[in-house]
């Protein structure tokens, strides 16, 4: 009892520690080389950092073993990696007739320094090794975030924006209060700005709209900003069980977190209008209420699988522009994933994964032109533990990398008179009278670990 | 989004496009030691370093256009080099003096511009020492001198600044050697004292704000005359987790 007592104590405390967290990165491609290759399939299989974001519970194994797998490697008292990840997407708007079509977004390259470290802190702490354990991971893009804002009815991906293009935190610890089973929480923290613009008016001229040729008032300002970022957190929260030695059963939740951002605008002094302003508020990064739960298993030494199931609560999610469709729109989605590794020599794992990723956007037809498809996500992998290759315990390396492809399922969508106020309405609509669009997005993970 | 309804609130369209890019600056450090087997000598150097924001920002309302750009520098830091010496004359007490020069001639102001009266070069001087008490207690105090690098304020400028002492103080403790966690608890509290600010303006180095009229209009806010002061405390505290033997 008095160890249990004391590591809940150890757990409370390293969960409590202040860390930001997002998990774009991590549903889109993967958290490391190792999560990418397996599919995302980690809810029950322990093995490094990226456990602090497929189940916090995984950062130890409830049932420690001396044969770990081929992408596990030895225990260790710590392990620190460094990645870099690269995505770029092809993807295709085309109207009815087969022409190409512009979206009024981009959908850029993802490229960024993924850093993670994982520790076990039980002999530290006065308990045993394997008893409590903590971890952080931290993605690092070229650009820290970004983001296009278009109304929902211009032609735009929904999700192959800017997703997996915004700085990331991941943290969390883990605790094995009795042998078979080991509980984990953590902390994703996304952001929140708010802006406010103000404008004084200090000259005035008489122009033509170039474009129009109808006269425009170009009114000249000084502008002056208030911006201020505010952390956000939501929690996540797992469970590991070991019912026998070659079985893992994991069960995570992570709640709901999105990055909101607010505001106004206000010219004071226009002339003939007085002051001219307008409010504005825009969700960005939106992840829904989820639930996964994963089954792995030791098939023999030297071949683990594992296979998840995550139900994601899309039915409350919210468009970029913050307007909630609903369930009927937008839907609940079940996304199955598996995750294969196999020790094909000494020191030499394969891995591979797939998993299927249903869109949420549904009922199509209506003003808005959110794009998106059912995917289909293979990946392969390869982990080299320089220890065991050549025969040195002192080499602590462990190289990995993965490749990942995702097949975008090609959706076509053609608008329904019906779901509009006018037929000017839908006529002007910029994706009438309908389209077609669908591509791929090719990504490649590798890192570096060193463990000591 | 526009067209769903009559009202003027019904009829806005709003595109916002924003990206937070990384800025990279220079760190870079050496350090010389044991001299005389008590002493250590070091050098660093911090780029200069600053965020921007920048971008056009364009409103529509009827026949009315607001098209301008904002230019916007935060956080500006300057070069700075630094030389520090430490000693420790007995082992349980520690002594360290730093000299850092700071290159404020080059500050750009939040609207990225030079000041008209470019801000003076400093040198910076801190001291700190550190005393291991008694296990488990480390006493820790320091003191530091930054002048301010704002020159009077005679013209049209008005910038707040004033020489600061900076007066500091702390304590470790390890509780490990309570038999409790290896880690330790670092607390510390620190003031930032202002010394005075007085500015009378200049007439003559004050711009006109209405040269139409007969004699010199003045509209600056710190006319004729000024004083600003006042104090900065900070608290804090660390907890440091030990994960190998010889750490503290």
């Amino acid at each position: 009892m008095r160890r249990l007592a004391r590591l809940l104590v150890c757990a409370a405390l390293v969960a409590f520690v202040p860390r930001p967290v997002v998990a774009e990165l991590e549903d889109v491609i993967g958290l490391g080389a190792r999560a990418t290759a397996l599919g995302g399939a980690l809810v029950a299989r322990p093995g490094d950092f990226a456990a602090v974001y497929y189940n916090p519970a995984a950062l130890l194994d409830p049932r420690p073993t001396d044969a770990p797998a081929a992408d596990e490697g030895a225990p260790t008292t710590a392990e620190l990696s460094l990645g870099f990840v690269f995505a770029r997407p092809f993807l295709d708007v085309d109207d009815l007739a087969g022409r190409p079509l512009e979206t009024s977004t981009t959908s850029p390259d993802t490229a960024g320094v993924l850093l993670g470290f994982r520790a076990d802190l039980g002999e530290a702490v006065g308990l045993e090794h394997g008893d409590l354990a903590l971890g952080l991971s931290l993605f690092w893009p070229r650009d820290l975030f970004r983001w296009e804002i278009r109304p929902d009815e211009q032609l735009q991906w929904a999700f192959w924006m800017d997703r997996s293009q915004v700085i990331g935190f991941n943290a969390g610890a883990a605790a094995r209060p009795l042998p078979w089973l080991t509980v984990g929480v953590g902390l994703r923290v996304l952001f929140d700005v708010e802006t406010f613009t103000v404008g004084r008016v200090v000259d005035v001229e008489q122009i033509v709209d170039p474009a129009t040729g109808a006269p425009l008032l170009d009114v000249d300002t000084q502008l002056g900003e208030n911006v201020t970022v505010y952390g956000r957190v939501a929690p996540t929260a797992g469970v590991m069980v070991a019912p026998w030695p070659a079985v893992r059963i994991g069960l995570v939740y992570r709640a709901q977190n999105l990055a909101d951002d607010w505001g106004a605008t206000r010219i004071a002094g226009v002339p003939g209008l007085g002051d001219l302003g307008y409010a504005h508020r825009f969700a960005h990064y939106q992840q829904p209420h989820q639930v996964a739960l994963g089954v792995g298993l030791a098939a023999s030494p030297a071949v683990r699988l594992s296979v998840d199931l995550t139900w994601r609560n899309w039915s409350e999610g919210l468009s970029t522009y913050r307007n909630s469709f609903g369930p009927g729109r937008w839907g609940d989605t079940w996304s199955p994933a598996c995750g294969l590794s196999w020790a094909v020599a000494r020191g030499i794992g394969l891995l591979g994964g797939y998993r299927f990723e249903p869109s949420p956007l549904d009922n199509l037809g209506g003003p808005t032109n959110l794009l998106d498809n059912d995917r289909h996500v293979g990946s392969l992998g390869m982990t080299l533990a320089f220890a065991e290759l050549l025969g040195d315990p002192d080499l602590g390396y462990r190289l990995s990398w993965a490749v990942q492809t995702s097949w975008l399922v090609e959706r076509e969508e053609v608008k329904d008179w019906r779901r509009f106020r006018s037929d000017e309405q839908m006529m002007a609509n910029p994706g009438y009278p309908g389209y077609r669009y669908g591509g791929v997005v090719a990504a490649g993970v590798v890192d570096l670990e060193v463990a000591w | 989004v526009a067209g769903r309804g009559d009202s003027p609130d019904e009829n806005v369209v709003i595109e916002l496009d924003r990206a937070v890019r990384t800025r990279v600056s220079l760190l870079a450090g050496l350090r010389v030691g044991p001299i005389a087997d008590v002493a250590s000598l070091g050098v660093s150097y911090r780029q200069e370093s600053t965020s921007r924001a920048a971008g056009p920002t364009r409103t529509v309302a009827g026949s009315v256009l607001v098209d301008d750009a904002v230019d916007f520098l935060e956080f500006w830091s300057p070069h700075e080099l630094t030389v520090g010496l430490a000693a420790s004359p007995i082992a349980s007490l520690s002594l360290s003096l730093d000299a850092v020069w700071a290159k404020w001639s080059d500050f750009r102001s939040i609207h990225n511009q030079s000041p008209a009266h470019p801000f003076d070069d400093v040198v910076l001087w801190r001291a700190g020492v550190e005393w291991a008490l008694a296990a488990p207690v480390t006493l820790r105090a320091g003191y530091g001198f930054e002048p301010t690098p704002v020159p009077a304020q005679r013209g049209d400028s008005n910038y707040l600044d004033a020489d600061r002492h900076v007066l500091a103080a702390g304590v470790g403790l390890d509780l490990a050697v309570w038999g409790l966690f290896p880690a330790v608890i670092d607390l510390h509290v620190r003031g930032q004292l202002l010394a005075e600010q007085r500015v009378s303006k200049a007439i003559g180095a004050l711009t006109d704000a209405d040269p139409a009229m007969t004699g010199q209009q003045v509209d600056n806010r710190g006319f004729p005359a000024f004083e600003a002061g006042g104090s900065v405390w900070q608290l804090g505290v660390t907890f440091t987790l030990v994960l190998a033997e010889g750490g503290s």
